[in-house]
């Protein structure tokens, strides 16, 4: 199956068009969820988009220099390296020289972005198992075959700096992963500015909550249940040990994880965490959930940042028209009614973060407006507080460099 | 351990079987009065008398149907075919007799006859007397090809060849006959049916092969450590059943093969092995199999051009360094 990237994908830079700067993969390549796969530019800045899936990719549909609406298709990536992944015309290897001058009929080995890879199955072997683009490798073998000591010295050598410094073009990554939950009517997207800024030494995994972004489980109204789905979600994916990082219900969904005990912990980073008190923003629930128009939603959204920062103007409709198109206020009403009926957290973990023997950190920003910063006191005396000066309720996207240390700490100390 | 002749092994091999099982006997071409053209038989005539060791015609498809309807009423016979070049004229009792009639009878006959012959080139025999027909024989269902090369091995595989209840092909080597070597004493020292031997371990390329040419391979991997190349040698010795998972045990250590066989390219022994190897160590590779193998024509009978054709040790070394580039 396919995967679409879209500009919705594209995080906190929302704007009606983009132009396409470059794509940071060939067809055919490889490509790891969260891994910046193409970048676009808005009237404001340059933005990367990163991976909505891991796998293969299969088609560019914009080429750089393009421009591109909000909610366009900009690529797609495939589960398997489809040898009729189509390149595009311009960036297309030469193609095979014919041995004829008969035109060939659709030629399947023309494929995968490039001229065709000479390499003997287990340099192919090795350099699947270590994460390394056969293409960018000299082969040393007989007409330029890719043996096993060319992967090997690929391995040994630094990588030559990818285009974009800051991210990687998958050196290998074999640490602990690092799971990212996020929050009650957000996606995985709401990571994007972190995301680039963590240790390129550990594995992002971005998951969206069940009823939430691309996720395909529906409204989950009891928070067991939600935290099992998550739990199923990471199961499938094979994931038995993790660093977590979540945000707000997707922080109460990490710490409900640490105490289920079906994957191995080994740090937690909880931001504005649900499950610390009683209270919760009610308006901001119900105006999530029953917002018609971009004006409506627009104040709600505000709530969730402090006084310092705000986000950008068209934000709200682009939220508006990804909810409309997945029906998801639906969806979040019915969660929001089952984990705060009554706009009270239903779910309490305090005793669950007492009893935590791991590294662990709770960031709270001191101007949130949806759960009160003072829930960040029921931590005990065993985990780090940072309390967030200038934040509101999404440090992540507030504050991402500061975010991204205490989350590298973690990893590293874990 | 008693160091002995290959000839010799298989003679005592022989002796041994026939004084424990009074249902296993000889027949064959010159292997009673004369012993044998290459001597495996001598003395045992004398010994069990003419009764159990028989001086047959030259007549290699009625001998073979003996065989087959000796063995299916109840004996042991062990035939000598004097050559492998004449292998062609006991085809059909194998192909549409041995080796399918437990099917066809659904398990109500045994089959259990060997057939000794001894093929290869070397010896200036020429063209009708110096061939490898291996994969004529172990293209065919239902038979057991075998092909010992040390005296060790050749005792204890044909006692296990005479003991098994199917058809089995023995393949010996004219040039290996006056081979010296340590052999175990004792009756029941059997080697099994359908296990490889490592001859010599190595971790760079893996030399598959089968008879005299377990000896080229040896002295190649020799040259090649000269070389600093650290190489394998894996005696197959059951040409069929195979043993698989020594040839996937040594290409997972060495990632490279090569195999040799005296017998010819095109449709060979050697073809079917790699094939196997594609099928099962396809992504342990890191060179295309090779094959060292007789070329695809007659063998002369001019010493230099036979010597010129024939695979051999130096052949082997440039195939491995060849799957090493």
């Amino acid at each position: 199956m396919t995967h679409p990237i879209t500009l919705e994908s594209a995080g906190g830079e929302y704007m009606e068009s983009v132009v396409v700067v470059e794509w940071t993969k060939k067809p055919g390549e490889a490509v790891a969820e969260g891994e910046v796969v193409v970048v676009v530019e808005t009237a404001k800045a340059a933005s990367e988009i990163p991976a909505p899936h891991s796998g293969y990719l299969q088609e560019i549909l914009f080429q750089p220099g393009e421009e591109a609406d909000i909610g366009s298709v900009l690529g797609r990536i495939g589960d398997e390296p489809s040898a009729s992944a189509s390149a595009p015309a311009e960036s297309a290897a030469p193609a095979p020289k014919a041995a004829d001058d008969t035109p060939a009929p659709a030629a399947p080995s023309a494929a995968k972005g490039g001229a065709r890879v000479v390499a003997t199955p287990l340099a192919r072997r090795v350099a699947r198992e270590r994460g390394i683009d056969l293409h960018d490798l000299r082969g040393t073998g007989p007409r330029g075959r890719i043996k096993l000591r060319d992967v090997e010295a690929a391995k040994a050598a630094p990588k030559p700096a990818a285009a974009a410094p800051q991210e990687s073009a998958g050196p290998i990554r074999d640490a602990v992963p690092v799971v990212f939950l996020h929050g009650f009517g957000a996606d995985k997207t709401a990571w994007s500015r972190v995301v680039p800024l963590i240790d390129r030494a550990v594995t992002p995994i971005l998951i969206d909550l069940p009823g939430h972004g691309a996720s395909d489980v529906g409204a989950i109204a009891r928070f067991d249940d939600v935290v099992e789905a998550v739990a199923a979600e990471l199961d499938d994916k094979g994931i038995t040990a993790a660093h977590l990082v979540g945000h707000s219900l997707g922080g109460g969904v990490a710490l409900a994880l640490c105490g289920l005990g079906r994957i191995a912990v080994h740090s937690l980073c909880l931001i504005a965490p649900a499950g610390l008190g009683p209270e919760i923003n009610g308006g901001f629930l119900d105006g999530m959930a029953n917002a018609r128009s971009a004006e409506t939603l627009e104040p709600w959204l505000d709530a969730m940042t402090g006084d310092d920062f705000a986000l950008q103007s068209g934000y709200a409709r682009t939220v508006l028209r990804q909810w409309q198109a997945r029906d998801t206020q639906k969806t979040l009403a019915e969660m929001a009614e089952g984990l705060f009926p009554g706009n009270t957290q239903s779910m309490r973990l305090v005793s669950v973060l007492a009893d935590l023997a791991i590294p662990a950190k709770v960031l709270w920003g001191l101007d949130d407006r949806i759960i009160p910063s003072a829930h960040a006191f029921s931590a005990s005396a065993g985990v780090g507080l940072h309390l967030m000066k200038g934040a509101g309720h999404v440090p992540h996207m507030e504050q991402p460099a500061l975010t991204a240390r205490l989350i590298n700490e973690l990893a590293r100390a874990g | 351990m008693a160091l002995m002749r290959y000839a010799e092994a298989l003679n005592a091999a022989l002796r041994e079987e026939m004084t424990r099982d009074p249902s296993v006997f000889l027949f064959g071409e010159d292997i009673g009065r004369y012993g044998g053209v290459f001597k495996v038989t001598r003395g045992l005539q004398e010994e069990f008398g003419f009764n159990r060791v028989r001086d047959t015609p030259i007549s290699e498809q009625a001998m073979t149907a003996m065989a087959v309807t000796a063995a299916m009423t109840g004996t042991r016979p062990v035939l000598e075919i004097m050559y492998a070049d004449f292998m062609p004229l006991t085809l059909d009792a194998l192909v549409n007799q041995a080796s399918i009639y437990e099917y066809i009878w659904n398990g109500q006959v045994k089959m259990p006859f060997v057939l000794r012959t001894q093929g290869g080139g070397g010896a200036g025999a020429a063209a009708q007397h110096s061939k490898s027909l291996d994969s004529m024989v172990a293209h065919i269902p239902g038979i057991k090809v075998v092909a010992p090369s040390t005296p060790a091995d050749a005792k204890g595989l044909l006692k296990s060849a005479i003991r098994d209840d199917q058809p089995v092909v023995f393949l010996e080597h004219k040039l290996l006959y006056n081979m010296r070597g340590e052999v175990p004493e004792g009756d029941d020292v059997l080697v099994p049916l359908g296990a490889a031997s490592v001859t010599r371990e190595g971790t760079d390329v893996s030399i598959f092969a089968t008879s005299r040419m377990v000896h080229e391979s040896l002295k190649a991997a020799d040259a090649l450590a000269e070389r600093g190349i650290s190489a394998e040698v894996v005696d197959l010795r059951s040409l069929k059943p195979l043993d698989l998972n020594a040839i996937k045990k040594s290409i997972a250590k060495t990632n490279n093969a090569v195999v040799v066989n005296e017998g010819w390219n095109f449709c060979g022994y050697a073809a079917e092995i790699s094939a196997t190897i594609m099928d099962f160590c396809f992504d342990d590779l890191d060179a295309p199999v090779a094959r060292v193998t007789m070329p695809d024509m007659p063998i002369p009978y001019s010493e230099p051009l036979e010597m010129a054709v024939l695979p051999n040790a130096e052949k082997i070394v440039a195939a491995s360094l060849q799957t090493l580039a």
